[in-house]
Order: C-alpha cells, then structure tokens, then sequence
C-alpha cells in the first residue's frame, strides 16, 4: 500500500479511529491491528512469514538478553542475533551482489526495521534501553506500520514505550499530523512526481540529451530526491504524531549546509546516526584502531596522526552507507566511497584551504563566501546522486562524459527544455510550489520555528483556509493517471 | 572518589584531548560548548576516560551520554 494511495489515508483513518475508541490501557492493540493490515497488504505470505520470523527472533534475543546474568552468554547471544539480522538484510536484500540468486522474499521496510531492531539489541546488552518483555507489545513496535516505507530508523528508547503507552487524545496531534502529511503528499505528488518526468526523458535518452540537459536533469534529480524522500517521512511522522507519537526528524535544513560533512548531519539523519553509534564508533573503539592510532601519532604528529584512524573508520562507514543503498557500485562509490572522500580530503588540506584564504584576504563571513560553500555543496551532492540514478557504476561516468563534452547554453533559450513532458504551465506549478518549500524552509531556519508551530499561532479561521487551499492544490496539481502516475517513494525500494 | 576528584581529573582529559589548557567541564558542559567536540572527536575523548579512570564504556554508553554530567555519573559508578 502506498503512503500516497486513498487506500492509506482510508486505513490510517480507520487506525486512529480504533486507536482513540479503545480503553488507553489497550489503544497500543488498534496499533497491532493496523501495522497487521499494513503488513498483510505490503508483503507476499512467505515476505510476511520472514518478518515475523525475524521479529519473533530480535524477541527473543532480547529476553534472553534481559535475563542471562552472565557477561559472556549476554554478549555471544547479541552477537548471534545482530549477526542473523544483518545476515537477513544482506541475503535478502542485496545477493546479486555476492553473485547469488535474488530470492524474492524480502519484507518492505527490511533496510529500515533491521537496523532499528539491531539497535534494539545492542542497546537491551548495553543495558542503555528498556526491554519490552510483551511479546504483541513488542510486534506493535517492531512492524510500525508509518516506518515501513522509508523509515526514519528509530531507536527503541525513543519511540518504543511511546507506541504501547496508550496516548490521550490531543486534537493538536491529530490536525498537526494531519497537515504535515497533507505536505507530504504535496511534496511528493506535486514536486517529486512532476519533476521526475522531466528527469527520466534525459536519463532515459542521454546521448539525445547531453550537456547542460544533463546537468540541469541533475539538479532537478537532487530536487526530486529531496521532495521524494522527506515527502515520505512527512507522512510518516505526520501519521504517527496522529496516534500521539513523536519519530524522530529525518532532514533538518539540509540544503543551507555548508560543507558536504555538515549535509550529511542534515540529510537521512537516522541512518548517518545509526552508522555513526552502530559501525563508526565501535570500530574506532577497537584495539586496532587504537593501536593504528598510536603508530600514526608517532609517524605524522600528534595532531594529523590521531585523524588517521577516523579516515579508515569514515571510509569503511560510507561504504556501508553507500552498500546499504543496494548492492551496486554505482551507489557504493556514487552515495557511498566518493563523499568519504571529499570530506577526507577537504580535512586533510584544511591547513592549504586556510593559508590560500589568507593569502586572498578572502572575508569568510560574507554572505557570497557563505552562498559559493552551499552551491559547492550541492554540485558535490548532485556528482554523487548522479551515479544513484544512473544504475549503473559505468553508465554513471558515461553520463558525467556526455555532460561534460557537450556545450550547449542556448537550450535555455530555444524552448527546448519545454519537450522533455513538462510545459510551461508545469515549470511555473514546480517553481511555485518549490518556492513555497524554500520560503518555509527559510523561515524555519531564520526563527527556528516550524511553520506548523507558526500556523498554530495564526487565528483558526486563517489555519483552516490554508489548510484547504493545501489539499486543494493536492487535488488540482498532482500527478496522477496516465503520464503522471503516483509512482513509488525512490527509498521505498531500499 | 568524590565527584570534585573526579572533575579534576576529567578536566586534565579534555585539556589534553582538545589541547587547550583552559577548558574546565561541569555537569551541564555539552559538545555545543567545546568548539572542537565532534561527534569523531567523541571517541578520543572516550578513549581518553576510560584510561585516565581505568573503565570502559559499552558502545550504548558511548552514544547515550547527552552532557559530561551523564559521563561523570557513569565513571562514578564505574570506576572503584
């Protein structure tokens, strides 16, 4: 079931209806029943089978986890469940890369629940997270029907109690989840899906289309994926801050960051988080990374040498970042290896950077230095992207050379660009809209407030004929049908 | 060892780690305050503690410590 389908606001309505009607002793089984419904309509009967088999088995790792007193069984019986459940997620979703068949029973959502459930694991061993000892308690949190689509990867300290804990009904919860989902459907349906048509005439036929249509089909892309992807999560967490359930953020502004390591702070946070606490961490906590860290510190200095460690750890992360995009190497290096390196090289010529900006008396605090960082930033970004859309490692450089070996500036001029499937009207509805979520981000980055938080404050006349006027638009501009078909969230298939 | 013994001791650390002889911690100091405390520059901090306090922290306790006062509470339960 799509998030963006009639179907799901149908069935989310259903499920927060069910949710408040039952006594709040037992609200978290309206959850159960509705992540069920999910589930059954998500999956095969064998991809349904394999999540309850792996849910049941993070189940019953963490209770024996939470009742073994002894240290070493504790650890070795963590260290089989994470083991199995990163397994599963390698076998099932990614075997075309270790050259075995695909086995086709893959469970939506495995890239985003393993690693919450893996997390859930480490952090019952570490003792740093309550153990829910209910089994149907546990299977409410487990297969949470908003994360099942593009996650956010949650912790279960943070989110877990919170969906079983029975919520008061708070009609704030219910119209603010209700408005950002109505956002989320206008990212998707009116920006994402829109945008995408032109994208896939260029990708689609690149040597008809090379030079700055590429280049400007990659923009639109990084465009596309931003309105996709936080589109979804803002009906995720629009549809569980319904239920009184507040998931944890996804995207924080990312497109005023400065650097691409900042960008990464920003965008996809849960994973980048979820990498950080769960591979970065433990490996430069690791004997050998220490002893790497001691030789390098006699070798390069104090300074440079203790960075040593923490670049082979970064590199080794974002490999994983880019793997857990699918098991290409388009994404390994597009999403993955090459961002690793960018950031790497700019800490290591940091020293260089700072002595040329000094020798240029450059005013690192003005606004078109600030301004040349963040389109810097973007450029990097959309080189990465443009490997992601590609499909292919080769076929990504082919594109960058047909960008790159082609001048053709008067596209801007003769009307081309209006035959890629968008007209005129199309671009004017895309810029609008576009700038309607700039204009939102900027005043969240100025005030520091959501414009949620600064529409609750406006009179409820004004809120409701704002709100109206969304789903209007929703209605109006998206894109259905033939041509402009709601097609699938781009990280739903991760 | 009392909580002021440990702060000492806690402070030599972050003076040494981020090489500067001027930063002292409390209870409420969080990575917001010291310019240099990045999320990588956590580990080597890390690192540092538990051999200037002969402990170990588990990776939960590693990413769970919001201010230097979580810290201190574990080293005061950890260390003997």
């Amino acid at each position: 079931m799509s998030l963006t389908a009639f179907h799901y606001l149908t069935f989310l309505a259903v499920t927060v209806l069910l949710y408040y009607v039952l006594p709040r002793k037992i609200r978290w089984i309206g959850i159960l029943a509705g992540d069920a419904y999910f589930l059954w309509h998500g999956n095969s009967l064998t991809e349904l089978l394999v999540w309850l088999g792996m849910a049941l088995f993070t189940y019953a790792i963490s209770t024996c986890v939470n009742y073994l007193t002894e240290e070493k069984s504790k650890k070795a019986i963590t260290m089989l469940g994470v083991i199995t459940l990163a397994g599963a997620l390698i076998l099932l979703q990614d075997s075309s890369f270790f050259g075995l068949p695909d086995l086709n029973v893959s469970p939506m959502g495995i890239s985003y629940f393993s690693l919450s459930w893996i997390a859930y694991l480490v952090e019952a061993y570490c003792g740093t997270s309550p153990v829910q000892k209910n089994p149907l308690k546990f299977l409410a949190f487990a297969g949470f029907f908003p994360l099942l689509t593009s996650g956010p990867i949650v912790k279960y300290k943070e989110v877990g109690e919170n969906v079983t804990s029975g919520n008061a009904l708070s009609l704030d919860n219910v119209t603010n989840g209700a408005a950002r989902i109505a956002w989320g459907f206008m990212k998707k349906l009116i920006i994402a899906d829109r945008i995408a048509i032109f994208i896939n005439t260029v990708y689609g036929n690149p040597y008809r289309y090379p030079g700055l249509f590429f280049h400007v089909a990659n923009a639109f892309f990084i465009i596309q994926l931003y309105a996709d992807f936080s589109g979804c999560i803002d009906i995720a967490l629009g549809s569980a801050e319904m239920l009184g359930i507040k998931l944890p953020e996804n995207f924080e502004l990312p497109f005023l960051s400065q650097t691409l390591e900042e960008f990464w702070r920003k965008w996809h946070i849960t994973l980048g988080g979820w990498i950080r606490d769960f591979i970065l961490y433990p490996i430069l906590k690791s004997p050998l990374f220490q002893a790497i860290g001691k030789t390098s510190k006699k070798l390069f200095g104090k300074k440079t040498g203790k960075k040593v460690p923490v670049w082979i750890g970064l590199m080794i992360s974002w490999f994983l970042v880019g793997f857990w995009h699918g098991g290409g190497w388009n994404y390994i290096f597009g999403v993955g290896l090459l961002f690793g390196t960018i950031i790497i090289l700019g800490q290591m010529l940091d020293p260089v950077f700072a002595w040329i900006l000094k020798i240029l008396q450059v005013n690192t605090e003005a606004l078109s230095w600030k301004g040349f960082r963040i389109v810097r930033t973007w450029f990097f970004f959309g080189t990465g992207l443009s490997f992601f859309r590609a499909g292919g490692l080769m076929t990504g450089f082919r594109n960058l050379k047909l960008a790159y070996t082609s001048f053709n500036p008067w596209i801007f001029f003769t009307g081309e660009l209006y035959e890629l499937g968008l007209d005129r009207t199309d671009f004017n509805i895309l810029f609008f809209f576009l700038a309607l979520v700039a204009i939102v981000g900027i005043v969240r980055f100025r005030t520091g407030k959501s414009i949620r938080a600064l529409m609750a404050e406006q009179n409820a006349l004004f809120r409701w004929i704002a709100y109206a006027l969304l789903v209007y638009a929703i209605i109006i501009y998206g894109c259905y049908g033939t041509g402009f078909h709601s097609a699938s969230f781009i990280y739903q298939g991760f | 060892m009392t909580r002021e013994e440990a702060y000492v001791k806690l402070n030599k650390v972050f003076q040494e780690v981020f090489d500067d002889e001027e930063i002292t911690v409390n209870d409420a100091t969080t990575a917001n305050d010291i310019e240099d405390w990045d999320s990588l520059e956590h580990v080597n901090l890390i690192v540092a503690v538990e051999k200037c306090f002969g402990i170990k922290f588990n990776i939960g306790e590693v990413t769970s410590m919001k201010k230097v006062g979580d810290m201190m509470d574990l080293i005061l339960a950890k260390a003997v």
